[in-house]
């Protein structure tokens, strides 16, 4: 009885989002999109939001990759909420995996093609990694995508190394100073232009690797702290080991 | 000049900093998290004075809205990020009394759970209200489960279900509007909220009605509540009172007001409201656990507050805000005395604290703080349920003025009921030490100040009917 | 119907097909290699959307990391749910 009232509850859930969607006409012209409308100089602009992103993005940020111009840049301070949520994730994991009498449990080692081909991926997954945040403000990716790999970079270590153990202090450190940059980053924008997270930084010339202005301070900044924060939520799952 | 971003900024740097500063000494990061609460709570109130004039708004990384993310704080806002960040700051005086490891963690999620709150109150961009919302509810999930008990995990798996349920109800509101007006400025979806398909409408407004309304603890979405106060760690209980549910409500009263541009009865809202009212103040008298008991007043209590948006003419919105204020002020304190009460007798259940609250220092507090919950007359909480009784009256709706003096009424009996248990002759008293009854008297002083003396309230007050129109 | 509709199609099948299973199963660690292949099969089809970002981070959360750390947890307590 109780199956059958949830599955009737989602069945009419789904018919009522689908009928909504349905009006929504998706794929439309970039053209017909609704003009936006700028509340505090009260004026009707002539172009739709996404419009002007894809027109004047590259003046406005000087990130070559559309998608980082908005997630850093635009909304930046959306990707500060972001990254605060996974600090929280993985300090709330931290906090509740935490134990006072540390019980070891007995692991078996794996065996050497594993050890041995692990240890040789690790470097190179490391490095895809790195080049995805690095590269943010050019190409596909940026430090969130970048910072999962470098994770599960190190989750490859944990399988196959039972006993490894990440030094929880330093990447406690690592994760609070990359935290630690963005905010600063974001207050001398309030500093030096009024505005936080102001891009003051030059932008330089377009597609080289330093353009941009702070992105790409900020991408590497994020791509450290995903990276140590999902690392840090790995081994603190994986518990005590001998 | 006060910038609003100062008040998320900062706590979010010292939270960053306490795992570095933890390596030295870890109770240096408790007094860090003090003073920042403080440095917090007064930046509040300056901007509260700066907003009297204008609105003030706050545009992020020097892009214009609705290209970039804009921060838009009225008085009213103002008003209650004040209450917020100093209920937070008093809470954080009796923080000191967790002595469960990791400190560290803890303090870091307590203040990235005010800093949520206060950010879910200023902001002006619909999608930096849900980042805001997840940051506020993924640090309640941690701290409900603090304890590391049957009943902490019990209320925070269940505030886990519920709570990724409500956002996600929020994030397809939000996808409904963005793919009709391609905006997400909240001023700007309320300039051109009448262009939307009306079915669409329906649907956002009671996708993101319902999604706020886990957090403000809302009638079908609340059943995570009692067992989330039950469980929790008592300074967390307070917080959750507090801090979380009045960002969800004052949340709600955006979505109501500033981008849908509701003004007159909301039935949905009123109807939604007594519901509330009705389970919280009849659970709450059948309940011999002191915190369960408080747990469901407080469900009442926000019911209340619903109820006054929903009634929707000024005087009842203004009893609504003043309702929010005096119940964060009120249920800080009691929950506060209760984590005291159980403390002294050593049970939870209501009928072993026989004459706890006989010294003199807990108890004049906690009666100042339940009566102050009743309403009664001198204290904060009468006005709040006067204007909403009276903003009902004068629209002419009789039936929900009766009922909802029906529900004031088992209130006042619960309430007189535990007053009369814990003041009656016991067999002994204990004393509080500081970190209890510190913060214990500065709310109750805080209780009587606004009571005695609510002419800066009603000033601010007095910006309701802008804020209902849809401006900030 | 042209070969995108028709792939992304059997794809979207796939997915909730691996949906249903991660929520109906007994066994909870092929619950979690359900929802792993879930994961994987919308990273499919967020790369042929063109959201090549996005693929990369689900890819590498969805079907590695939050499949590994459910294990884990699966490890720790029990693998048969009641």
């Amino acid at each position: 009885m109780k199956r059958v009232l949830a599955l009737t509850l989602a069945i009419l859930l789904f018919i009522v989002f689908a009928m909504a969607f349905a009006k929504i006409p998706f794929g439309e012209k970039m053209s017909n999109y609704p003009d936006y409308y700028n509340p505090i100089e009260n004026q009707t602009s002539n172009m739709s939001l996404p419009q002007h992103y894809l027109t004047y993005g590259k003046n406005d940020t000087g990130a070559t990759n559309m998608v980082t111009a908005v997630v850093v840049d635009y909304r930046g301070f959306d990707t500060l909420g972001e990254v605060t949520v996974l600090f929280l994730a993985s300090t709330g994991v931290g906090s509740l995996m935490y134990v006072e009498d540390k019980v070891k449990r007995k692991v078996r080692r794996s065996n050497a093609v594993v050890e041995t081909g692990s240890k040789l991926l690790f470097g190179f997954i490391i490095l895809f990694g790195a080049y995805i945040f690095i590269h943010g403000h050019l190409t596909p990716g940026g430090g969130f995508p970048g910072g999962a790999v470098i994770a599960s970079s190190f989750l490859l270590l944990y399988l196959a190394y039972p006993k490894f153990h990440a030094e929880h202090k330093k990447l406690n450190v690592s994760e609070s100073l990359a935290g630690l940059t963005f905010v600063i980053v974001g207050l001398l924008g309030l500093i030096i232009a009024g505005y936080f997270l102001y891009n003051f930084l030059p932008f330089g010339l377009p597609t080289y690797l330093f353009s941009a202005g702070v992105i790409p301070v900020i991408y590497v900044a994020i791509g450290v702290k995903v990276g140590s924060e999902l690392t840090g939520i790995v081994d603190a799952m994986m518990g005590v080991r001998e | 000049m006060i910038r609003p971003v100062l008040l998320i900024a900062f706590p979010l740097f010292f939270a960053f900093l306490s795992p570095i500063i933890g390596l030295w000494s870890k109770k240096w990061v408790r007094y860090l998290i003090i003073f920042a609460t403080a440095l917090n709570a007064t930046l509040a109130g300056l901007l509260l004075l700066e907003v009297f004039q204008h609105p003030v708004f706050d545009i992020i990384g020097g892009f214009q809205p609705p290209l970039g993310i804009v921060l838009m704080v009225g008085p009213l806002g103002a008003i209650i990020a004040f209450i917020i960040n100093l209920v937070a700051f008093i809470i954080s005086i009796y923080n000191l009394k967790v002595e469960k490891e990791p400190i560290v963690r803890y303090s870091m999620l307590y203040l990235l759970l005010v800093m949520g709150s206060t950010g879910m109150v200023l902001t002006g961009d619909l999608f930096n209200l849900f980042v805001f919302l997840e940051v506020t509810s993924i640090a309640s999930y941690s701290l409900a489960a603090y304890n590391k008990d049957k009943k902490g995990f019990l209320g925070a798996m269940k505030y886990v279900i519920i709570g990724s349920i409500g956002s996600t109800f929020v994030l397809l509101g939000i996808t409904l509007i963005y793919s009709e007006l391609r905006t997400l400025n909240m001023l700007d979806i309320a300039a051109r909220i009448g262009t939307m398909d009306p079915y669409v409408k329906i649907i956002a407004f009671t996708s993101l009605f319902l999604g706020f309304g886990v957090e403000a603890e809302m009638f079908p979405l609340n059943t995570w509540v009692p067992d989330v106060y039950d469980g929790a760690p008592n300074p967390i209980s307070a917080a959750f009172a507090s801090l979380p549910a009045k960002a969800g409500i004052f949340a709600l009263a955006r979505v109501i007001f500033t981008m849908f541009s509701f003004t007159n009865f909301l039935w949905f809202v009123v109807i939604m409201g007594l519901l509330t009212v009705f389970f919280g103040e009849l659970i709450a008298y059948t309940q011999k656990n002191l915190k369960r008991m408080l747990a469901y007043s407080s469900i009442g209590q926000m019911g209340m507050i619903i109820m006054g948006l929903g009634i929707g003419t000024t005087l009842a919105v203004e009893g609504a805000f003043y309702q929010m204020i005096a119940h964060a002020l009120g249920k800080a304190l009691l929950f506060i005395a209760a984590g005291f009460l159980i403390y002294a007798a050593k049970s939870d259940k209501i009928e072993d604290m026989k004459g706890m609250a006989r010294n003199p220092l807990v108890g004049i507090p906690l009666l100042i703080g339940a009566l102050s919950i009743m309403g009664m007359p001198p204290f904060a909480g009468f006005y709040g349920k006067f204007f909403i009784l009276m903003g009902g009256f004068s629209e002419g709706y009789y039936a929900i003025i009766a009922l909802f003096l029906a529900a004031s009424i088992v209130e006042v009996a619960y309430y007189a009921r535990f007053i009369k248990i814990v003041f009656e002759k016991g067999n002994r008293v204990i004393r509080p030490d500081a970190a209890t009854y510190i913060p214990l008297i500065l709310l109750a002083i805080l209780i009587v100040l606004i009571g005695v003396y609510p002419k800066p309230i009603l000033a601010v007050l007095q910006h309701v009917s802008a804020f209902i129109t849809g401006g900030a | 119907m042209d070969l995108f509709t028709i792939v992304s199609l059997i794809l979207i099948t796939i997915m909730i097909i691996a949906a249903i299973i991660a929520a109906e199963i007994k066994d909870l660690l092929s619950a979690a290699i359900a929802s792993g292949v879930m994961s994987l099969v919308v990273s499919i089809l967020f790369y042929m959307l063109q959201a090549p970002d996005v693929a990369i981070t689900e890819a590498a959360i969805g079907a590695a990391l939050s499949m590994a750390v459910m294990i884990f947890g699966i490890k720790s307590t029990k693998r048969w749910e009641k």
